[in-house]
């Protein structure tokens, strides 16, 4: 609920007013956990943030003195502030070797409402920590509520981010917290909310719901692959958020300026992930192995079956994992996977077997006559019959691999040729 | 209701060694709703089929392998099986679960759980071929060891076969000796002295069936949710980049990592033994147990040895290493060796070597009496040495081999620093600076054990480790959790990214059991939980055995950021009775067996 023309003007800064959507990028890590190279490289890391189309973007007050170039000018995104510190990542969340280590839970409140206006923000975000212990939430409130008398009389908006934390807090509790503290946030007077995704639309729906604010998603700690972080953004914009707010996400991508940039093709153009990230151009590649890599677990096997069936097997997979045994040494493993080579089509009589139009192994199943030319021309011994007599052999999911998706290390990956096309 | 198509084989394998016969039979799909698989079912036949105060090493002791109704899926770590005995170590209930991939092959070949019981004359193997059961004269495979056994079941019954096997400890019945998957142990409690006892050499195994679950494409959602958010967790990466052992900076930091035989609490060249140190130095890849995104295994190569292992792990690094002082990574690399070649588990020799080695700084305890071996803190020597005599059972290993419980009935006045609990040799975190894991210690299910739900997450950041306020609750809720866990049967490391939430919604779709919440499953966490202790109330342990040694109740830390305490025990202890409903004696009433609906069916 808007209550002030300050905040109304402040918030049409942030938020895109033609969709009612933001797109904001934390990086406000580097006083409170370890210098990590994203900390440390943050002048560049911003300006590739600006260029990526980022709405706002949430930094230290200190940080929005040295680097205010990135929010000067009409198209800059708008400044949010900090305007508070925890210990929390020095509490075992963090890595030790770069920092001082912290035994109990403390949070101050380092920034007013009147600092970050004299700083051109457009909004202060606050933590508030549910979950601890009872003492500690009543004085994340006790701040919160202060906060919010503050931004109300000089026409800040009010960025809470609630954050269930705590051994307390458990898989039975976490959304029940999470869905409370979100109300009760906004009833403290937030303007919005910073809040983790639940791991289900639904109950996070009910979530955005009962804020009755708009909602920002967060992203969490960086996963190697950009796809998570999309998906999540996805899963809590159908559920009704308005926005995300990414930090690690962003700042330590590869190429921070395209994660943005695909964050808001998803959030204000409203493409599919499979559009940002060219899953479809995939499907002209091949499938390479990368030995090293390989862990052996196996998961690339359990979901090439899986795909092709509901159920589960280690019998019909159309790859591999190979295992090799020396004495005194634990097992190396390697996939072995279908490099499309075609030498099952060159066996194929009947020519029931070809490249389609995908890039992939197409098999016409009226032509095939169950004789198995294909099985013994196979190098690599990944054709099998089934049952029924019908060859099972690679065929990269119809241009999706799960293998390639699945594969958490990296030991199969697509790569790029110019495949026959029968 | 068929189990079939809800993630079950729907099918146990009973066999009797003693009468050389097998058999199959199905499981009641109100007890599956009631105790899931794994730690539940295996619990529920021990309880019903055991009969109380029996030897754990006579035929009478029924030794079960679990798996869950996850087992086989696309689960996160769901290839792993579980061991349900009674325990020869600490004579309560045991449950001890291995990696690798002998889980999923169990389900594969059609089988929720495998109750052997009775024992033979002769060694044999067990060789299991789907539905096709038969026994295997093992004579010629008596006495190898774990690798040896491993390497001639696989040649001969071909690479297609997974396998478990015992190593000469197990068949010496040591307590403490495990059972092997390749490098994988259930190391903990003496499951391979009972195998031992029963002459099973171990079990080659295969399986090509299929696992159905009830909803696949529901399923299919919530598994992939689950690796998205080990892919998104910090604490899983650090563990795939630096192992286990990533947190051992975390524990000295915060004054629990157990020094030279728990006198204290930090160690001064921990920044020698942290992941990153190890990884640096030793370690030259991962490798991943079945269906897992983890990968905590690291290969370490021991230049001056030639050899290469999977580990140390965290665990073994602490005990070995800080528990005696040490940094010589090349003696830590080969006593794991010794210990997976001949079947005993890492921790407790650790915790045997640390205390000998303070009887040896006490002058209760000579080289004379150790074969000549000069046990002094922080001798790469003298662990080797040790190691290798506790392996092999010579000379004073015949002694040692026996545990710290057992040992220090010979040397009056060291009980109170033998670091064990109702017999099993205590793990990486020091009760003292952690008032909940000292709980932990003292009432869980197989004594001095962490992973039956220790609230690891007071050292972690998630509560001041000094408080008892709420830490009973802490870990009752953390002990459900984990006993969830244990019956579906997932790793324990999932709990690093993904919570009883994430589990509940892949348990609903695999399963149908529909539950309403994931507090409905922590329900079924609690009912397993009361159900182990049901077993070893029932041979006779109460609170007067839910006790720590001197040294954690009376002994202050003498330094680090938990000086001067000790574990406020009895408090803790009568707060955790109240909130799980039993008596002041520990012992569940009628009242709460009829709540958990457990009364009805044991």
């Amino acid at each position: 609920m808007i209550v002030s023309p300050g905040k109304t003007v402040r918030l049409n800064r942030l938020f895109n007013p033609k969709d009612g959507r933001a797109v904001c990028v934390a990086a406000d890590h580097g006083w409170m956990s370890d210098p990590t190279p994203n900390v440390l490289e943050l002048r560049r890391i911003l300006g590739q943030v600006a260029l990526g189309g980022a709405d706002g973007i949430l930094v230290s007050f200190g940080t929005a003195l040295h680097m205010s170039e990135f929010f000067e000018g009409k198209n800059a995104p708008a400044l949010l502030i900090r305007a508070d510190w925890m210990n929390m990542p020095r509490l075992g969340g963090s890595n030790l070797s770069n920092i001082l280590p912290a035994v109990n839970f403390k949070k101050k409140a380092t920034s007013c409402a009147k600092d970050a206006l004299l700083v051109g923000a457009s909004a202060i975000t606050i933590y508030y920590f549910i979950g601890y212990s009872d003492e500690f939430e009543a004085l994340n409130i006790e701040q919160a509520a202060f906060f919010a008398k503050e931004c109300r009389k000089v026409g800040l908006p009010l960025i809470i981010e609630p954050m269930a934390v705590g051994a307390a807090v458990t898989g039975v509790n976490v959304t029940e917290i999470l869905i409370a503290s979100a109300r009760i946030a906004a009833e403290i007077g937030a303007d919005a909310l910073k809040i983790p995704y639940t791991n289900d639309v639904k109950s996070f729906k009910k979530l955005v719901d009962e804020a009755g604010v708009p909602v920002l998603v967060l992203g969490g700690a960086k996963s190697d692959d950009p796809r998570d972080a999309l998906e999540l953004a996805d899963e809590a914009l159908r559920a009704g958020a308005s926005g995300t707010v990414f930090g690690r996400n962003v700042t330590k991508a590869k190429d921070p300026r395209k994660m943005v940039a695909d964050i808001c093709a998803l959030v204000h153009e409203g493409k599919s992930i499979n559009e940002i990230l060219g899953t479809h151009a995939r499907k002209q590649g091949r499938l390479r192995p990368i030995a090293a890599k390989c862990t052996g677990c196996q998961l690339c096997e359990i979901t090439c079956v899986h795909f092709h069936s509901t159920d589960f097997d280690q019998s019909s997979h159309r790859l591999r994992i190979e295992y090799k045994f020396r004495p005194n040494e634990p097992r190396i493993s390697k996939p072995i996977v279908c490099p499309l080579c075609e030498k099952c089509i060159d066996a194929c009589k009947v020519g029931a077997l070809t490249v389609g139009a995908g890039g992939y192994l197409v098999l016409d199943r009226a032509r095939c006559d169950s004789c198995g030319d294909c099985v013994t021309a196979c190098p690599l011994d990944l054709v099998v019959l089934d049952r029924q007599g019908i060859p099972l052999f690679c065929d990269m999911c119809e241009g999706d691999p799960q293998c390639v998706q699945w594969c958490k290390p990296g030991a199969i990956v697509l790569s790029q040729v110019k495949g026959r096309i029968a | 209701m068929s189990l079939n198509n809800r993630g079950y084989a729907d099918n146990v394998l009973r066999v009797n060694l003693t009468k050389r016969s097998c058999a199959a039979e199905r499981i009641d799909p109100q007890i599956a709703k009631l105790l899931l698989g794994g730690k539940g079912i295996g619990s529920y036949y021990l309880y019903k089929e055991s009969i109380p105060h029996a030897d754990p090493l006579s035929p009478e002791n029924p030794f079960i392998f679990v798996v869950g109704p996850l087992t086989g899926t696309s689960a996160p770590t769901a290839g792993r099986f579980g061991v349900v005995t009674k325990s020869p170590a600490t004579q309560t209930f045991l449950d001890s679960y291995c990696g690798g991939f002998f889980g999923q092959t169990m389900k594969f070949a059609g089988y929720d759980a495998i109750i052997v019981e009775g024992a033979a004359d002769d060694p044999v193997t067990l060789v299991i071929d789907n539905d096709h059961v038969h026994f295997e004269d093992a004579k010629d495979l008596w006495g190898t060891t774990t690798a040896d056994a491993t390497k001639r079941l696989k040649a001969k019954h071909g690479e297609g076969f997974q396998t478990v096997v015992i190593g000469p400890a197990g068949e010496r019945m040591v307590p403490i000796s495990g059972i092997f998957n390749d490098e994988r142990t259930a190391g903990r409690g003496g499951a391979g002295a009972v195998l031992g006892s029963k002459k099973l050499k171990g079990i080659a195994l295969r399986g090509t069936g299929t696992v159905h679950v009830y909803n696949p494409s529901e399923f299919d959602e919530a598994a992939w949710v689950s690796y998205r958010m080990l892919r998104m967790s910090n604490q899983i990466k650090r563990m795939t980049e630096d192992g286990t052992a990533n947190i051992l900076g975390l524990v000295n930091a915060a004054g629990a990592l157990p020094t030279r035989n728990y006198q204290e609490g930090q160690f001064e060249h921990s920044n020698e033994m942290t992941g990153a140190a190890w990884r640096k130095e030793y370690w030259t890849r991962s490798i991943g147990c079945y269906g897992c995104p983890i990968y905590c295994s690291k290969i370490a190569y021991a230049k001056t040895r030639d050899i290469a292992i999977d580990g140390p792990d965290f665990e073994t690094i602490w005990a070995m290493g800080v528990n005696c002082g040490l940094t010589d990574k090349e003696a830590i690399i080969y006593s794991n060796y010794l210990c997976d070649l001949y079947g005993i588990d890492t921790i407790s020799v650790g915790n045997i070597v640390g205390f000998v080695m303070e009887m040896y700084q006490r002058k209760m305890i000579s080289a004379t009496d150790l074969d000549g071996v000069k046990a002094e803190w922080g001798s790469g020597d003298a662990l080797v040495a040790l190691t290798e005599k506790i392996a092999k059972g010579e000379g004073v290993g015949l002694l040692l081999q026996n545990g710290v419980r057992e040992i220090s009935k010979h040397f009056p006045g060291s009980e109170d620093f033998a670091m064990q609990v109702k017999g099993l040799e205590m793990p990486a975190y020091h009760p003292n600076a952690a008032q909940g894991i000292g709980l932990s210690y003292a009432v869980s299910d197989r004594g001095g054990c962490h992973l039956r739900g220790s609230p690891l997450a007071e050292i972690l950041g998630g509560a001041d480790p000094l408080a008892t306020e709420g830490k009973a609750e802490l870990f009752q809720t953390s002990q459900f959790d984990t006993s969830i866990i244990d019956a579906l049967i997932l790793c324990y490391f999932v709990k690093f990214g993904i919570t009883l939430k994430e589990i509940f919604q892949m348990v609903n779709p695999c399963t149908g059991f529909e539950y309403k919440s994931p507090r409905d499953l922590e329900r079924v966490g609690e009912r397993i939980t009361v159900l182990a202790r049901l077993f070893s109330t029932r041979e006779g342990f109460s609170a007067k055995d839910d006790i720590l040694p001197k040294r954690a109740l009376a002994e202050p830390l003498p330094s680090g950021p938990a000086k001067g305490h000790v574990v406020e025990l009895e408090k803790l202890r009568a707060e955790y009775y109240h909130l799980m409903g039993w008596t002041e004696d520990g012992i569940p009433t009628e009242q709460r067996l009829v709540d958990l609906g457990l009364k009805q069916i044991i």
